[in-house]
């Protein structure tokens, strides 16, 4: 359901992309996409592909690019990504004092159309 | 904003021609925007806000119950409810608490939406009477993932999680966790039926965030109600907002 809202959004926005640009067909879509939004990829490509279904985007390809968790450490300084998935350590001094510097994007980045 | 580089890959002799957009579009962006608004009128009417989430079951409600009654004659409490379908928790309020402003979101209209998202709140804001509101209480769809996700405007966010649900469950949702300044371990009355230890959560939270604030309640005996009813008494609006 996490997934399904998020494949919404990526369908209306590229079905009216593609528009704009009087394309016929979208063959790809580039997606960045931060591990705090704790996105299942074939959830999310299952969905996609559902809502695509009888549109100009049916069939495509998801192209998805992970953006990794990184935070910056209130008490060594450092920043880097912690060494295991969502959890909010450094990973150089074990500190939990860190503050979360990337990994929040959720963003269409391209599209492929012919 | 997009813009088009042309490519050109001829396919089988064929001319369509493959072209590259660049869109570059947030996908929270829209969220974002409404968040800020609903914000901006928060500030203006000195209102202060609390995005209450939890899993479906955990006591939201029962916990807002009490809150209305107790707060009916010393502030004005105004409360937004978030679910699928029906409008019983917002009567349930209603019926706790007499004069108290209690509206319900029902995201059937948005797509039956599992959270709500700061567009919801923003078109449910008209509904509220905010010369009769200092504190606005926003009770999210039960759900201990996406809400998680969605900034909605608010001072303070608060997560319950109920003895019955086990003590595993910090660990496993841990961006809900992160994103909360207040963690409420509800039905303590039933800590005697469960393998709950709250020592154990109080210890994951803190690992997920360093500073985040535990209080074990009970809304059926009233066990650490008073506490609660001091953190909402002294609740101070957020200097920066949530990314």
């Amino acid at each position: 359901m996490h997934e399904y809202g998020i494949a919404k959004g990526i369908i209306d926005t590229v079905l009216a992309e593609a528009e704009k640009h009087e394309a016929k067909k979208i063959k790809s879509i580039e997606l960045l996409i931060g591990e705090f939004n704790n996105i299942v990829a074939d959830a999310l490509v299952l969905n996609v592909e559902m809502l695509a279904h009888g549109t100009a985007a049916q069939g495509v390809k998801l192209d998805i690019k992970r953006q990794p968790l990184r935070v910056k450490c209130a008490a060594c300084g450092k920043q880097g990504e912690p060494k295991e998935a969502l959890v909010f350590v450094c990973p150089f001094c074990d500190s939990m004092a860190v503050e979360i510097t990337g990994g929040k994007a959720l963003n269409i980045v391209s599209i492929e159309v012919e | 904003m997009a813009s088009l580089s042309g490519r050109h890959h001829p396919k089988d002799g064929t001319s369509n021609a493959m072209k590259k957009i660049e869109i570059n579009k947030d996908l929270k962006g829209e969220n974002q925007e409404y968040a800020a608004a609903n914000r901006e009128l928060f500030l203006k009417h000195g209102m202060k806000v609390v995005n209450i989430m939890s899993s479906p079951g955990s006591g939201k409600t029962a916990l807002l119950e009490k809150t209305a009654a107790h707060f009916q004659d010393k502030l004005k409490l105004a409360v937004l409810v978030g679910d699928i379908s029906t409008n019983r928790d917002a009567e349930r309020i209603k019926l706790a608490a007499g004069g108290v402003q209690s509206e319900q979101i029902v995201t059937e209209k948005y797509g039956s939406a599992c959270h709500l998202d700061a567009r919801m709140i923003s078109e449910a804001l008209p509904r509220i009477d905010f010369a009769q509101t200092d504190i606005l209480v926003i009770e999210n769809v039960g759900n201990l993932v996406c809400p998680a996700g969605l900034y909605l405007g608010e001072d303070k966010r608060v997560v319950l999680l109920s003895v019955p649900e086990g003590d595993d469950k910090v660990k496993k949702y841990p961006v809900m966790f992160r994103e909360a300044e207040l963690l409420l371990i509800t039905k303590m009355d039933l800590i005697c039926a469960c393998d709950f230890d709250p020592k154990k959560v109080e210890a994951e939270a803190r690992e997920i965030k360093g500073e985040i604030e535990v209080l074990r309640l009970s809304a059926k005996t009233g066990e650490g109600l008073a506490e609660w009813y001091q953190w909402i008494d002294r609740l101070e609006s957020r200097a920066t907002s949530y990314e």
